[in-house]
This record gives structure tokens, sequence and C-alpha cells, in this order.
């Protein structure tokens, strides 16, 4: 069971020396983390590596975390930069924003869906295929905007850029999100909007 | 970029100033492209809202984060400065409580009652000339009180210097 303490509280319990109160931050904020993980990397195992990678880190900087910011936003900076590093080793290529034609297609990365069951034909499946198949940009940003409860202004200050961009990023990735969703699903659409 | 599609999202968002949002309303209210655009997107973003799932990492990754932490806090706080300090001071007073011990038996052991220069011939000659062991417990005895003051001392030093 997860604690019903705050992420403040949490931090002052670990940084007091109390380190299950920061297991629980762990559990609180794991699933997002990874997901997010999950779009920069779109590998699982790579995911899991910057995902823990993240946390090591935010436990070692837990003290310089100021409290002016939310611990979640603080913590997606993290693994932005965590996820920036591991794709620089990795020598993989990050897709631009306006670049299309460079977007990885995931093969094979199981995200808990059984592709024959008919729960698999739901809308949420389709959504999430969607936003699988929009570029790494695109699809943090969609994260963080629906998920990770980030306005504009914090998502700006997780992937270091000016509000008004995130505000344009996030108008298109949405239209590109929209278009994904109409050639994946001719029929189905106007059922799922 | 459609501008009708990009000021609705902005209304949708709350991210428009408060004549820009009356617009809107406005808009949405007397022109039907707007208002079947706008329940168009609307309806768009609450699927987006509901419907994005969350992935799970492997069970252990709570364990695995937990435990890279302590490996991590052990490379960086090296066993050094890991020591309690209380377990020197036991094992110092443990040792001092010891000797002293020794030397209490040692001093009831000798016998004062007869010739008292030959008794006192015997320890000087037991410490300074006759005993091998003595004199190596004597001799290491020393060098841990001058190391122990030395550390004592240097401590103070810098505790004031501080």
């Amino acid at each position: 069971m997860q604690s019903k303490l705050s992420d403040i509280e949490l931090i002052t319990k670990t940084l007091a020396g109390n380190q299950s109160a920061y297991t629980d931050l762990v559990k609180r904020h794991q699933r997002f983390i990874f997901t997010l993980a999950m779009r920069f990397t779109k590998n699982r195992e790579d995911a899991e590596e910057v995902a823990q990678d993240t946390f090591v880190k935010a436990y070692r900087l837990l003290n310089t975390f100021k409290q002016e910011s939310k611990f979640s936003t603080w913590l997606y900076t993290i693994v932005y930069t965590s996820a920036m590093t591991s794709l620089r080793k990795k020598r993989l290529d990050t897709t631009s924003i306006d670049n299309e034609d460079t977007h990885i297609q995931i093969k094979n990365t199981s995200t808990g869906y059984d592709v024959n069951s008919a729960e698999n034909r739901s809308r949420s499946f389709h959504l999430n295929q969607a936003i699988e198949q929009l570029s790494t940009d695109d699809a943090t940003i969609i994260t963080l905007f629906y998920k990770g409860e980030q306005s504009i202004e914090e998502i700006a200050q997780v992937l270091s850029i000016e509000a008004n961009t995130v505000k344009v990023k996030l108008f298109r990735a949405r239209q590109r999100l929209k278009e994904k969703l109409e050639r994946n699903l001719k029929h189905e659409v106007k059922e799922l909007i | 970029m459609s501008s009708i599609e990009e000021k609705l999202w902005e209304y949708i968002d709350g991210t428009c100033t408060a004549a820009e949002r009356e617009a809107v309303e406005k808009l949405i209210a007397d022109n039907d492209i707007y208002r079947q655009k706008y329940e168009e997107l609307l309806a768009f973003n609450k699927a987006i809202s509901a419907d994005i799932e969350l992935d799970e990492p492997m069970m252990a990754f709570t364990y695995n984060v937990m435990d890279a932490i302590r490996t991590d806090y052990a490379m960086q706080h090296p066993l050094k400065t890991r020591v309690n300090k209380t377990l020197i001071w036991v094992i110092g007073g443990l040792f001092t409580v010891i000797l002293l011990l020794a030397f209490v038996i040692f001093l009831t052991s000798l016998s004062w009652q007869t010739d008292v220069n030959m008794h006192a011939n015997d320890l000087h000659f037991m410490i300074f000339k006759g005993g091998d062991v003595w004199q190596a417990f004597l001799f290491f005895d020393t060098i841990l009180l001058l190391f122990v003051l030395n550390r004592f001392l240097r401590n103070r030093i810098s505790h004031q210097q501080s």
C-alpha cells in the first residue's frame, strides 16, 4: 500500500534518513517515469535503466530540491536529462519534432496488451498505439500534458524550452496524433472521437 | 496551421486571455462551424485524457532502485566514515580496563613483606632487563598512548580553529 503522505512530507522524511519514505516516492512515481523513459528510449530494457538512473540521481540530489516547483516536474527534468544522456551514449538519433519521416516504429514492445484479444480493439489500445507511432517529442509532450499533469510552463521547464514553443509543439502533436488515429482506424475513428 | 483549431485548443487548455476566451465563447455560440469543431476537439481531448495508459515497469523495479541507491551510497561513503565511533571508544575502554586489571594483579602478587630491596630489584629486572614480553607490552602501550594523545590534540586544535 502506498503512503498517503504528500511528496514534500516524504522528501522531508527521506532527508531525515528514512529510506522507506523514498521507497514510497519511487512507488508513487515509477509508472509515469517509466512511461516517459519508454517515450524516449522506445525500448523496455533501456527505459528500465533510464528510470532507475533517474531515481538514483534524484535520491543523490534530493537535498538540492528547492521546492520551487512540483517534485514531479523536478523528477521529469531528471528523466529527460538521463534519457538524453542514455540516447547519446547509445548513439541513437533523437527525432526532430518537425521531421515526421524519422519516426521510429515500435515493434515487440510489450505494453501489456494481447494483440488478438477483443480488448485490444478498445479506444485505449488504439490511442496508445498511435502515441507510440509519434515522434519522441510529440509523445513526450502529450504524455507530460495529459498524464503528468504538467502545465505548459512546467513542460517548458522540463524540456528546457520556451512556453510558447511548448504550446505550438503540443498543438502540432495533437494534430499528428489525430492523423495517426485516422490512418490506423479509418472506420473506427469517428467512434473514437 | 488552422487558426480556428489553434484558438479552440487554447480555449480548451485554458491558456488564452480573458478577452480571447470571451471571443471564442461568442464564436462557439454563434457559429456552427466553430461549435462543431469545438465539440470534436473537446471529445478528442477527453479521449486522450482518459485513455492514455501508463506503462508498468517490472515487478522488482522498486527493489532494484533501492538496491542501486544503497550501492551508490556505499560507494560515495567509504567504510572509514561509517565506522561507529562508540565502538572505537568501547574497544579502547576495554583495553584500558584489561591493562589496569593486569597491573593491579601484578602489584597484588608481589610480596612486600620480605626483602624489599630484592623484590624491588626483581620488578626493575622484570621490566627493564629480564622480561621481553613486558618490554614489548610497555613499548606498545607507550606508542598507543602517544598516538591517542596526538589524535586528541589534533582534534582539539582543529575544533578550536573551526
